[in-house]
């Protein structure tokens, strides 16, 4: 980012703030007003409307599965599976589910894999100070017992083949957080020869933390923000939908 | 140094102190459940979203402060929805991280549909 200062051009080192909200709120996300609004039914978009799907900016939103986003009066619920109109057997297997994710959301082990300055903070993440182990998060030094693997650092062309073959002998299910500008899209290294321009080339993201590098509160933050998504996952009323 | 607090019983009205204000041996097992943690505190305020602000300065600096998040998020509790925090232009006026649930925001479409679903004609 160039930035005029005293006349003079500044290229500022920290291209993405340090701040754990950029992670998932936009701007014009957090400018709409009716976010906390409950949103209308699927049902109220109208046949006609639909008649032209082509034409996108006439479709209206519709939430996932038909639900209604979580207002702020109400009492918020465990579960992410309440759906209208959900049948006996599907309110089973998603309790079922919710056993499943809420085992799996509780013991989210992470690999070390600590590739430049983005480690010192993944290591003060684990240090007392913000404590990944009252969450239940254990690093564990071979990615046969993980469930999650930390890029944190630059990935280069030459770490590259390690880093999918050490993501490839992590058993299923697993998750990939990308930690720091450097991981998330080359970062200050853009442009070098050597590096891979984010980790997203070789390895699915699941979450991407910015900064340079990003505080421990933000990774902590990305890694309870990777908790909720292995909350809302549906393996078993997948398998019984198909 | 009196003698009570040299024979540390100053510990032990604390103690009751803090089991006294949240609200008895059920309501602190609830809320050592809720946020593992029980304190006791001056009620500072409360927040538009019912959440409530404490502060005691006998605990150590970063630990003084503290917040209970409104008791209708249950364990759903989460540092967005402090809007107590500090305000920056890319903050805005603080609004709940709803990404991950049906509230998040969902940005239309620009690219035009690939598949164009066929509506039957209208007999009227």
């Amino acid at each position: 980012m160039l930035s005029k200062f005293n006349g003079k051009t500044h290229f500022s080192f920290r291209i993405q703030q340090n701040c754990f909200k950029t992670l998932v709120i936009t701007k014009e996300d957090a400018t709409r007003s009716d976010r906390l609004l409950p949103r209308p039914a699927p049902a109220l978009v109208e046949a006609e409307e639909r008649q032209y799907s082509s034409d996108t900016k006439s479709v209206k939103y519709v939430p996932p599965h038909g639900a209604k986003a979580p207002t702020l009066g109400e009492n918020r619920k465990y579960s992410p599976f309440h759906f209208p109109g959900q049948s006996r057997g599907e309110w089973v297997v998603a309790r079922l589910d919710d056993i499943l994710n809420w085992g799996r959301k509780n013991s989210i082990w992470p690999l070390t894999f600590g590739l430049a300055c983005c480690a010192l903070e993944m290591m003060h993440y684990a240090a007392p100070r913000y404590d990944m182990d009252r969450y239940g998060m254990v690093f564990r030094g071979t990615p046969r017992q993980t469930d999650v693997i930390i890029v944190a650092g630059t990935v280069t062309n030459k770490m590259a083949p390690i880093l999918r073959k050490t993501y490839d002998m992590m058993p299923e299910p697993r998750w990939v957080v990308s930690m720091g500008s450097c991981a998330n899209g080359g970062g200050y290294y853009h442009y070098t020869y050597a590096t891979v321009r984010g980790c997203d080339r070789i390895v699915p993201v699941d979450i991407y933390v910015p900064g340079c590098p990003p505080t421990a509160e933000a990774l902590l933050y990305a890694m309870l923000q990777l908790q909720k998504k292995v909350k809302r996952m549906r393996i078993l009323q997948v398998w019984y939908r198909h | 140094m009196s003698l009570a607090k040299y024979l540390a019983l100053d510990k032990v009205v604390n103690f009751f102190s803090i089991v006294r204000q949240n609200g008895g041996i059920r309501g602190c097992l609830y809320k050592l459940y809720r946020q593992d943690e029980i304190k006791d505190g001056v009620l500072v305020g409360e927040d538009k979203y019912g959440n409530k602000y404490f502060e005691n300065p006998r605990y150590f600096y970063s630990r003084n402060r503290w917040i209970e998040y409104n008791e209708k998020y249950h364990m759903q509790y989460d540092g967005s929805q402090d809007p107590s925090r500090p305000k920056y232009k890319w903050m805005l006026d603080s609004t709940e991280n709803m990404s991950g649930t049906t509230g998040q925001y969902t940005p239309y479409s620009t690219t035009r549909a690939k598949v164009e679903a066929w509506m039957p004609p209208k007999t009227s």
